[in-house]
């Protein structure tokens, strides 16, 4: 894993991270692949199954997800926030991404990256008084395809560090 | 000081004062009234398939444990423990003989019988009569594959509670041999308003479909697709007695009534249509479910797969829980494209959902102030219009109009206690 690789990865998600808070939708479309997977699965609590289960993220995970779209319909969420009718982003919320602990994980392809981080993804909405404001944190697990010259996000798996969701609704993007 | 949520409904009137809405003595009073009294949805069989499999729900805000038993019956039971009141069972889901308290370890069986007490012999000298410190249990009823749950021991059978409203939950539950079943998982959230102003608008409001969801319509009509919100004779409000409701698309013929997200979709729907029409009948295989509530606060939303519960938190919070409700024997790939639209349309991050969010939370944030909460909400439209219909049991108006809404108050109202036009003593807050 060069150097290089790993600042191109971090440079691709504080990039990706701007063009969201700035709301440059369309310019953040740009940076995902036309077979994106983009997932964030509903998780649950469970008991453990004994002293020595190994911990896999897997297990609390279940089939239905808060997010489970293609570049279609990220499409359609983003052409909805132009449709001058999508209350929940009208006025438009502010955000803030903040990402972390990026672990760049080796791939056995020079063109394809796997890469880990976490957010705290901060919302203020409307006045920003208590019950305006949102704190989503979690992790992500993304796959980085290089395409020509470029890099672009072909797969984000969001684990969101909660069962119950604190917010009215989901309106932005991890 | 006395408040009120009078008048309620008048000829050619029907409004609510938001006190209704606000006040943490009616939400109470619900509590005791309506919740404790009502049939209240506890989940879905498929979520306990076998034996000893357990999960946990909400009536109300009463935490409760549902089992399936080691002879296959299923049972609910109020999880907190008879000795000092611990959860005794912390996971969302799972398998288990038995749920033993993590306080000092009294352990209950799968049917809530109390089996296990530490020290029962040295502590208790032999005296205390597990017998009689089980778990508190509720009484659990199904209707096609749901279950329902009451703490009234008089309450009415479950299908006697759903009265007319079986017949459209039909159109849902029983279309095929195999039932129904639930998508793993549950979509929670939570919003600051009362959980009746979701039921409110679950119960069949068309009204504010064009405009509040109008960014969906805005996209369809450039995307050059059909509109998906025009006022049309044959779409219907529905109050089926006592105090559910639905809104309906009354289609000509079964082939009208077809729907389908996706191809895949499509031709199963094709595909399985004479099975419907030999099993609802010529009426219900030609109506198409579009939304609902079930009294006091499950609502349906069929047109997008759903099933929800608007949770009471407080006079001014709620927690939803939503679920994906499906064709048990739909090949995978319907129910995934099924799963899909359901998500892109409902749950938190639903196109159509999330626009609900924003109106229902600053419903309350502008309605408690002082002055605000003294006014109330208009619920008139259509009043005087209703009409009955030779195939549909229940009362029926057009989808835009709000005869659900009166339906809902006017059952919520007679739980309360309340008649329609006198005052609800309400003795803190609020003007004379």
């Amino acid at each position: 894993m060069s150097d290089e690789r790993i600042h191109a990865v971090e440079q691709f998600l504080y990039k990706e991270a701007r063009l969201l808070d700035d709301r440059r939708y369309n310019d953040w479309l740009e940076l995902l692949a036309d077979d994106i997977d983009y997932t964030m699965p509903t998780r649950h609590n469970r008991l453990r199954e004994g002293p020595n289960e190994q911990w896999e993220v897997e297990r609390e995970l279940d089939e239905l997800c808060f997010f489970e779209e293609s570049k279609t319909s990220l499409v359609l969420r983003v052409r909805r926030f132009y449709s001058g009718m999508a209350w929940a982003e009208e006025p438009p919320s502010r955000t803030r991404h903040l990402v972390t602990n990026i672990e760049v994980v080796s791939s056995e392809s020079a063109d394809e990256t796997e890469v880990f981080s976490n957010f705290l993804l901060y919302r203020s909405r409307l006045e920003g008084l208590e019950g305006d404001e949102d704190f989503f944190v979690g992790r992500r697990e993304d796959r980085l395809r290089r395409e020509g010259s470029e890099w672009k996000l072909a797969k984000r798996r969001i684990i969101i560090d909660t069962v119950v969701v604190s917010a009215q609704n989901l309106s932005i993007f991890f | 000081m006395v408040a009120t949520v009078e008048p309620f409904m008048s000829e050619g009137a029907a409004w609510l004062r938001r006190e209704a809405f606000l006040s943490r003595d009616i939400y109470d009073q619900e509590q005791e009234r309506v919740f404790r009294r009502a049939w209240l949805f506890l989940g879905h069989e498929s979520q306990v398939p076998n034996r000893r499999d357990f999960f946990t729900a909400y009536m109300g805000e009463e935490p409760v444990i549902v089992t399936r038993d080691g002879s296959s019956t299923i049972h609910a039971f109020l999880n907190t423990c008879r000795h000092r009141g611990m959860r005794v069972c912390r996971a969302e889901k799972g398998n288990t003989a038995a749920f033993t308290c993590s306080y000092h370890a009294w352990t209950y069986d799968t049917t809530g019988a109390l089996i296990g007490v530490p020290k029962h012999k040295e502590g208790y000298y032999g005296e205390l009569k597990k017998e009689e410190w089980g778990l508190i249990s509720v009484k659990v009823e199904s209707y096609k594959g749901l279950l329902f749950g009451t703490f009234d021991p008089e309450a009415t059978s479950l299908r006697d509670y759903l009265g007319d409203m079986a017949f459209y939950l039909d159109v849902i539950l029983d279309r095929r041999e195999g039932g129904t079943e639930l998508v793993s998982g549950v979509h929670r959230w939570v919003m600051k308003a009362n959980w009746k102003v979701a039921s409110d608008n679950n119960s069949g409001d068309w009204y504010h479909v064009p405009y509040t969801h109008g960014s969906m319509g805005r996209i369809r009509r450039r995307l050059g697709k059909a509109p998906m919100f025009q006022d049309l004779e044959n779409r219907v409000q529905i109050s089926a007695h006592p105090g559910h409701t639905l809104v309906a698309l009354l289609a000509d013929t079964p082939e009208d009534a077809l729907r389908g997200v996706t191809l895949a979709v499509q031709e199963y729907e094709l595909s399985i249509l004479p099975e419907v029409v030999q099993r609802l009948g010529p009426v219900r295989s030609r109506t198409i479910f579009i939304a609902g509530n079930v009294f006091p606060n499950f609502g349906w939303v069929p047109g997008s797969h759903s099933i929800r519960v608007f949770q009471p938190r407080g006079p001014e919070q709620m927690e939803v829980w939503s679920y994906c409700l499906v064709d048990k024997d739909a090949p995978p790939e319907v129910k995934r494209d099924i799963r899909r639209d359901y998500v892109t349309s409902f749950g938190p991050s639903g196109m159509l959902e999330q626009d609900d969010g924003e109106n229902w939370t600053q419903v309350s944030a502008s309605s408690h102030s002082s002055l605000a909460r003294t006014l109330e909400f208009n619920y008139q439209m259509g009043i005087g219009h209703e009409r009955f219909h030779e195939d549909y049991p229940g009362t029926v108006g057009r989808a835009t109009g709000e005869l659900t809404h009166r339906s809902f108050y006017s059952r919520w109202a007679q739980q309360m206690g309340i008649t329609p036009g006198e005052p609800l003593q309400n003795g803190q807050g609020g003007e004379a």
